[in-house]
């Protein structure tokens, strides 16, 4: 599954989506007003409803007006309509009024859910009510939880998503939300976090970050916003009939007007229903199909099948199935793992997710439909994941600490593996996990220490710099503060290129819990440190770059692909190459090779050559990495295969070099796994 | 002729309860992030509770016969495990978030006289233990006072969200009572809220 194509075919099906909401939104208006046709013609006695025979304007018997005097040849008529033309059924005005009506309410609505989900993930499971499992959790469970959902992210080069529990739901159930993997929220439910081992978690939250990898979440939230429109028709029609059963004692016979809104409110209301069943075809039409995806991608980040057919089966034979019992398990319905909400007539055609049967055959074919037990695992049946780090060094992989090693990687197969990222992969990130430094990883656990472990990492070597960049620390934040990142500074002294983006991309979840003011003294903090160090590198400040830019992902939304083709940012591509070829080599000729190397990947006119070194600044590259966020994803894989190029493709590539690849790689949104070294 | 009446009121109507329901997402995701934010809280109190009967123990080794200091802050430390039960079942209830600040500076009270006590012991604080379990007091004591910053912002976000017109209309009639912040219990030292700015 490549990256890049699941990318494009996301934005496709957004397209997609908005034409069958369109249609929906069509069909609708022309409902309502058939729905007010229909009442005007109640109300005026065309179609007689039993025990309301009535008129406009008079409570006396049908057929007589208080000023009508009826000439003696003109006949009585029952129904005689008000006005001289006759009501018909096509009357542009009102048809005119109803469809304007029908879209600014859906256009409102839609309008105002998806501005309320802009906020990313976390705004989505706040408003569901979940609680966030917070970084030093010392619960065994949910630090089991984190475990996984760390691990799988250092896997997949993602930032660590924030993690929340749903309390009150008992069922089995899991979903991801958000808009890119940097403000992304994993929300599992009570009953998943009780009743699967470690295994079937780790297929649960695999099959999860396949849909942040892949789109799916951004294309989750859209439809949540713009059917919201949709189903806030049922809503009003419900309200309409419930206010009007509440004044219906007092009204008498006095309303001609009455019964219309009774008849316009259960119209609504069956217009309401048939938009629902609009919005479940829409979800079931758009996201089925890739549950059986996410379900194939699980099994490629772990091991083995095992995890998410397990889960599935636990879901089968669980009482509670995967219901999800809060009241806004409709609208969000597509986003669980399960189906959260029962289907009772349609179920086959409107369930958001495929059958679980189905599901479960396609990743484990020996399935017998005999569903298992399931009974609450005891609490100390909890194991922590030792296997994954074994598994990794069984499979011939150096264990961390290994010196500067050499990486043989082939630079064509850099972007096969953008977001593919294989059970190698996991069981490293398990090892790196279990190895990382009891300090480092506990320091993980509060905002506090996780900023000063940040402000720790950029401290430049010279002593004269340093001194001068703690002081900064001292000044803005305190003497506390500078204690912490003296004391961190101890613990991470030493520690390789490798530790750097793990412990940026692990720091995240607890340096998102500052508030708007701390995050922002955090952002300058980090940026008075860099510029106090002259001689910082491109790695530091890249990953930097990065963490600003991840935390401040939940507010600022995240630029829109505009370029389509390489032309328009060819020259900051040549920025970006220079400035990677002149990191990685240190004389002038590796550096036009390896700038060349890239170049010729994308064709770049010659006279594009390599950048000086002064024109290679970091604001320089900062800018052009920007630059580069907004194009589509296939000019993205293009960038990206040039860099892998420009870095990988001389003899001796260190892992610092190969790191920084990586960090290039996050800059630009493409989530690259970690690099292996084969133990020599 | 009833056409206009009709569509007027039910755009009204529609209007109304799209402020409605705005009105109350929003209270419902403020209030649910304080309460997040106290989860922050809660982690590193445990945190700094577990870390308190290593230090009575590792001191009862050098000053045995200094019982009652000893047993005030083992008692200290119960309370305060009680109080933080009850604000973490309801984080923002103005009740348990005074009596968590009662309790915990009760504790801060009674392990500074257990530090003043062991100023005459140099032993004791040249002890290996017993300058990790300092070390790591502190850490947990600066980490609370920073989540507590977090905390007290969230509720007063969302208190200020609640007492707005015309949220306040209807902040009763759906239950969101007000929320109360987390009052500083330590002594002048955190007090001095460390000032953020780069004008320098």
């Amino acid at each position: 599954m490549n990256f890049f194509e699941q990318q494009e075919r996301a934005r496709r099906n957004t397209g997609w989506l908005l034409f069958l909401f369109t249609v929906a939104v069509i069909g609708l208006g022309f409902g309502v007003y058939g729905a007010t046709m229909a009442g005007l013609h109640v109300s005026r006695g065309h179609f007689p409803v039993s025990g309301f025979r009535y008129e406009f304007g008079t409570s006396r018997a049908p057929g007589y007006r208080s000023t009508h005097r009826p000439s003696p040849d003109a006949p009585a008529r029952a129904s005689v309509p008000r006005r001289a033309a006759p009501l018909g059924w096509w009357r542009p005005d009102i048809f005119i009024g109803c469809f304007s009506a029908t879209l600014g309410v859906i256009g409102l609505a839609s309008l105002g859910r998806t501005a309320g989900l802009r906020a990313g993930g976390i705004a989505v499971a706040e408003m569901m009510g979940a609680r966030v499992v917070p970084p030093g959790t010392q619960e065994v469970r949910e630090r089991r939880l984190r475990n996984v959902v760390e691990e799988m992210a250092l896997a997949a080069s993602v930032p660590v998503p924030q993690i929340f529990v749903l309390d009150e739901e008992g069922g089995i159930n899991a979903f991801a939300a958000g808009h890119t993997p940097a403000d992304a929220a994993i929300v599992v439910t009570r009953g998943t976090l009780e009743h699967l081992n470690r295994e079937e978690l780790q297929g649960v939250i695999g099959h999860e970050f396949s849909h942040i990898l892949n789109g799916d979440m951004r294309m989750n939230v859209r439809i949540m916003g713009l059917l919201f429109g949709i189903l806030v028709i049922a809503v009003i029609g419900r309200g309409l009939l419930r206010i009007m059963s509440f004044g219906r004692g007092g009204r008498g016979r006095g309303g001609g007007g009455f019964a219309a809104f009774l008849v316009a409110g259960a119209l609504v209301t069956l217009i309401g229903y048939a938009g629902l069943f609009c919005a479940r075809l829409i979800k079931a039409a758009v996201s089925r199909q890739r549950e059986y995806l996410a379900d194939a991608a699980s099994v490629q980040f772990t091991r083995n099948a095992d995890g998410i057919a397990g889960a599935l089966k636990k879901i089968g034979g669980f009482v509670f199935g995967s219901q999800v019992k809060a009241r806004r398990a409709e609208e969000a319905s597509h986003f669980f793992f399960s189906d959260a909400v029962s289907y009772s007539l349609f179920s086959g055609l409107f369930a958001t997710h495929p059958p679980l049967h189905e599901r479960i055959r396609r990743v484990d074919p020996s399935f017998d439909g005999h569903y298992p037990q399931v009974r609450l695992l005891a609490a100390d049946a909890v194991e922590d994941g030792a296997s994954g780090a074994e598994a990794f060094e069984a499979a011939g992989f150096a264990p961390a600490g290994q010196g500067v090693a050499r990486i043989a990687t082939d630079p064509a197969s850099v972007t096969r593996l953008v977001g593919n990222p294989n059970p190698d992969h996991t069981d490293y990130a398990a090892a790196l996990l279990r190895e990382l430094p009891d300090a480092l990883r506990e320091a993980m656990g509060s905002a506090f220490s996780a900023s000063a472990l940040i402000y720790a990492m950029l401290l430049s070597e010279d002593a004269a710099v340093r001194e001068r960049q703690v002081a900064t620390v001292r000044t803005g934040l305190g003497a506390e503060m500078e204690r912490e990142t003296w004391r961190l500074a101890a613990a991470l002294g030493g520690t390789e290129a490798r530790w750097r983006l793990p412990v940026a991309k692990l720091a995240l979840p607890a340096l998102r819990a500052m508030t708007p003011a701390q995050q922002e003294a955090f952002a300058g903090t980090v940026g008075a440190l860099i510029t106090a160090d002259a001689q910082v590198s491109l790695f530091e400040f890249a990953i930097s770059r990065t963490l600003v830019r991840h935390l401040a992902a939940g507010r600022v939304a995240p630029p829109r692909a505009t370029v389509r083709t390489l032309g328009p940012v060819l020259d900051d591509c040549r920025t970006l190459l220079s400035c990677l070829a002149r990191q990685g080599q240190p004389d002038e000729i590796g550096a036009q090779r390896a700038y060349a190397a890239g170049a010729a990947r994308l064709q770049m006119p010659t006279r594009l050559g390599l950048l000086g070194s002064e024109a290679c600044s970091l604001e320089a590259t900062g800018a052009a990495l920007d630059r580069l966020r907004t194009t589509v994803p296939r000019v993205r894989e293009q960038i990206l295969d040039a860099c892998a190029h420009g870095v990988l493709a001389d003899a001796t590539v260190t892992l610092e070099e190969a790191e920084l690849l990586r960090v290039v790689a996050d800059a630009l949104d493409c989530p690259l796994p970690p690099f292996l070294t084969p133990a020599a | 002729m009833l056409l206009i009446p009709l569509v007027v009121i039910l755009s009204l109507a529609v209007i109304l309860v799209a402020i409605v329901v705005g009105i109350y997402n929003r209270l419902v995701t403020n209030r649910n992030r304080y309460q997040n934010a106290y989860a922050q809280i809660d982690v590193q109190l445990k945190r700094r509770y577990d870390l308190i009967p290593n230090l009575v123990e590792t001191a009862k080794g050098y000053i045995a016969h200094e019982r009652g200091t000893l047993e005030a802050v083992t008692q200290a430390r119960t309370a305060a495990v009680g109080a933080a039960q009850t604000a973490a079942a309801r984080p923002g209830d103005p009740g348990a978030m005074q009596a968590l600040a009662g309790a915990e500076g009760a504790l801060t009270g009674a392990l500074g006289r257990l530090f003043a006590v062991m100023e005459a012991y140099p032993d004791l604080k040249a002890n290996q233990t017993m300058m990790q379990l300092m070390e790591e007091l502190t850490s947990t004591e600066n980490r609370i006072a920073f989540s507590r910053q977090a905390f007290n912002d969230a509720v007063q976000a969302y208190n200020i969200s609640r007492e707005t017109f015309p949220a306040v209309l209807l902040a009763g009639m759906f239950g969101f009572t007000p929320a109360s912040l987390l009052e500083s219990t330590e002594s002048a030292e955190e007090r001095k809220a460390p000032k953020v700015s780069f004008s320098s």
